[in-house]
């Protein structure tokens, strides 16, 4: 058995002088599994992600990020292995061209100039952008900035992906788009940890759901399990469900292209 | 009344060659919701910039033609002082940044009106149970999440009782329960008489509860009406912006059995006439 | 710029006179036992009050000055007639006087101008303003609020750009001019940003209703109590009589 990718164990934190925001946390994300993170809104679960990336340390417990603690570890030590997508990551652009700005990761590992420049291009083409590299990000529109954030993350090949709401605000094709990006990258062995209010999302890309209460984990479930207890507080309800209810397809998989297939055949 | 009337606007930001709004003519009404929908860069936030001034006063650019908001001329943000209630998409900078607590917050703008003390009371009190962050009045608003902000900001919002909403994407970072008071919310300002227009891309969230949807297409608009109805145009059909889950859903049943009766024109956009379709 | 309830009882009028009051004082009061027993009593003051951290951060900014006061004008001129002998050195008697009453001076007015803004209830003292000025003196300390609070989103958005590129790989440490280099990423967003700000946070409080010309309702004015009266009087009286008694000596 590998490595798990993310490891919490018995993980508790809180701000200084402030009351507790997670409580023996416990956890794991393994190699090619996508993990959603839920939970009300204060859950919590932003900071959880920090606690990963090791922009925060925690009080008390064990965080592991690809095989080592980050105890006494920087963010910039998991660079590079791990890519972190903030909530609004127009906090981070800097350069006046989305070129630079993709280029920057790479730099930061000490990448050559040839190698660089190709695999800018690559990634700037898979997320669909590839005219707009000479453009400046502020330029470009809401959702195609966060696209930018993505590709500067991705260029550096990392291996576990941590998300804060990776399709807030994002139409259709961007959203597709990320979902191809996301799949490609656990198909290759690679890992998602993603918070998200989104149950679309999590029904087409992710696999298990994990959900943060009153500071604890109180659900550990694959996603087709999870998404049919959407009265349970911090768990999103799926715009399908009333329909996989009422045609009692069960707790089924929620993708779309399934649930077509199920009725087309089943059904016709 | 009115709420915003477009007159042939056309409107280019500030060094960009092509404008973002073309002769663009639209009357956005009291009493309703209006659901502004389309592709990246359609031009959605856009005409809630223009109707609320903030184009081009704070964002500079090029305005044509006639803009009118609650009857007014939105360059002159006096005269729209706490008639407007705007959600921008970073809600943090609409903090006052001088509240002790959510209360205060809340309190703000009623407060700066010259409101009486005994109607702010009252209306906090009303719009914190409104939007369910009465637990949270004793917060200060630094500490809350970035989904609560949001909450406790439609709560001050809403206590000024605006007689136009302008929403750009409301529904970020919200749970289940934030957007189910998110939708009474807009359903009750509606039917007070307030024009609530949201510029959103969850069609979902949008499409039962909206009474109007103007769908948008590089700066101009494409289709114009009840929101099943444009849904099932193939104006939408295929669109970059998407649709409701439903229909996406039947859409790809419908290429998978493209002969069968159940798939036939017009498609399902709404739960139920997905569930008269497939229960027989 | 506090978090939670207000940290004080006293009026925010109260406040601004005692901060004045004693830096006044600390003027008036004869070089040089008297501004330094001063400056003593009021660190003493700030160590046993709630915000005693601003000690420390006012033994930043005041440890340097005094260095550089007492390096001028009593280690480096000329000893004088009637030196001082310290720890091996001579120094002039004088300077050293001047230094000790220069930095006390100075000490009191940085300390009481943090402490002052540490216990700042802004809420509590726009509602002051409301009760007793007019729109216009409102509007003003509204104004002069916000810049302080830019001060503090700066803060913030420095902690988040730094978070930011340190996920992204930038290294702080290293060579001098790795060091250099790494500034960049971090001060383009951090202006960038600060710039748009301004303009997007203008656009947010006038979502909130601040164009309005009406008068504000104060939501919570602080009241005038005995103990204000007593210590605004106070500090009044203290200046009256370090002038007086600096005159008439």
């Amino acid at each position: 058995m590998t490595t798990p990718h993310l490891d919490f164990s018995d993980v508790s934190f809180h701000y200084r002088n402030g009351p507790p925001v997670l409580d023996a946390v416990s956890f794991q994300v393994g190699a090619g599994e996508a993990v959603g993170l839920f939970g009300s809104n204060g859950a919590g679960k932003t900071t959880l992600t920090r606690l990963a990336m090791a922009l925060l340390h925690p009080t008390s417990g064990t965080v592991t990020t690809l095989g080592t603690g980050t105890g006494g570890r920087h963010p910039e030590d998991l660079a590079g292995r791990a890519g972190y997508l903030f909530q609004h990551p127009e906090a981070q652009l800097f350069a006046r061209t989305v070129e630079a700005e993709v280029t920057f990761g790479l730099e930061q590992m000490g990448v050559g100039r040839e190698e660089t420049r190709r695999r800018t291009a690559e990634v700037l083409e898979r997320v669909g952008l590839p005219g707009a590299r000479l453009e400046n990000p502020w330029d470009l529109p809401a959702p195609h900035r966060r696209l930018v954030a993505m590709a500067t993350i991705l260029v550096t090949e990392p291996s576990l992906l941590i998300l804060d709401e990776p399709t807030a605000g994002l139409d259709l094709r961007s959203r597709e788009l990320v979902h191809r990006l996301l799949r490609e990258h656990l198909h290759g062995g690679g890992s998602v940890f993603a918070v998200t209010h989104d149950p679309v999302f999590a029904a087409e890309t992710l696999d298990r759901g994990v959900v943060l209460e009153g500071g604890k984990i109180v659900h550990d479930l694959p996603v087709s399990r999870l998404l049919s207890r959407s009265a349970t507080p911090g768990v999103p309800r799926h715009p399908l469900l009333d329909i996989v209810a009422k045609l009692e397809l069960g707790e089924w998989e929620w993708r779309r292209d399934r649930l077509a297939h199920r009725l087309a055949t089943e059904r016709a | 009344m009115r709420g915003v009337r477009f007159e042939e606007v056309t409107y280019r930001y500030p060094e960009t060659p092509d404008p973002a709004i073309r002769g663009l003519t639209l009357d956005l009404e009291c009493g309703e919701i209006s659901w502004l929908f389309g592709p990246a860069g359609a031009g959605a936030s856009t005409l809630l910039a223009l109707a609320s001034g903030a184009a081009p006063r704070h964002l500079g650019g090029i305005v044509s033609g006639r803009i009118r908001t609650l009857g007014s001329d939105p360059s002159a943000p006096a005269a729209l002082a706490g008639r407007v209630a705007q959600l921008l998409p970073s809600p943090t900078l609409q903090l006052s940044g001088v509240a002790n607590t959510v209360w205060e917050e809340v309190a703000f703008t009623p407060a700066t009106l010259g409101w009486p003390r005994s109607r702010i009371t009252a209306t906090v009190d009303r719009s914190l149970t409104r939007l369910a962050v009465d637990h949270l009045r004793d917060r200060h608003p630094g500490t809350l999440s970035g989904g609560e902000t949001r909450r406790v900001l439609l709560a001050a919002l809403a206590a000024t009782n605006p007689d136009l909403w302008l929403l750009d994407e409301p529904a970020l970072a919200l749970d289940d329960a934030g957007r189910n008071q998110l939708t009474a919310l807009l359903r009750e300002e509606a039917r007070r008489g307030a024009a609530v227009v949201v510029a959103s891309e969850d069609a979902d969230l949008l499409a039962p509860v909206a009474h109007r949807l103007v769908f948008l297409s590089g700066g101009r608009v494409a289709a114009d009406g009840r929101p099943g109805e444009v849904l099932r145009t193939t104006a939408c059909r295929g669109s970059e912006a998407g649709n409701t889950s439903v229909a996406l859903l039947a859409e790809s049943i419908r290429r998978l059995i493209p002969e069968s009766p159940r798939t036939r024109n017009p498609l399902p956009v709404f739960t139920e006439e997905f569930l008269e379709r497939w229960r027989r | 710029m506090t978090g939670g309830p207000s940290p004080t009882r006293v009026h925010p009028f109260t406040s601004a006179v005692l901060a004045t009051g004693t830096a006044i004082l600390s003027l008036a009061l004869p070089p040089w036992e008297g501004p330094l027993l001063h400056f003593l009593v009021v660190a003493l003051v700030v160590l046993a009050s709630r915000v005693r951290d601003t000690l420390w951060h006012g033994f930043l900014l005041v440890a340097p000055l005094w260095f550089f006061l007492v390096l001028i004008h009593a280690v480096l001129a000329d000893p004088g007639s009637n030196p001082v002998m310290f720890g091996g050195r001579t120094l002039a008697r004088d300077g050293l006087y001047l230094s000790l009453t220069q930095g006390s001076r100075l000490g009191v007015i940085i300390l009481v101008t943090l402490t002052w803004y540490r216990t700042l209830d802004t809420s509590r003292l726009l509602d002051a303003v409301a009760a007793r000025g007019g729109r216009v003196a409102w509007t003003g300390t509204w104004l002069a609020i916000a810049t302080l609070h830019t001060i503090h989103r700066f803060q913030d958005r420095t902690r988040a750009i730094l978070a930011a590129q340190r996920a992204r790989g930038l290294r702080l440490t290293g060579s001098p001019v790795r060091r250099i280099r790494a500034l960049r990423p971090l001060l383009v967003p951090l202006l960038l940003g600060a710039l748009i700000e301004v303009d997007e946070r203008a656009l947010g409080l006038e979502t909130r209703g601040l164009p309005s010309r009406r008068p504000r309702t104060p939501l919570a004015p602080p009241a005038v109590t005995l103990l204000d009266h007593l210590l605004r009087w106070g500090i009044a009286l203290a200046v009256i009589a370090a002038i007086l008694y600096r005159i008439f000596r």
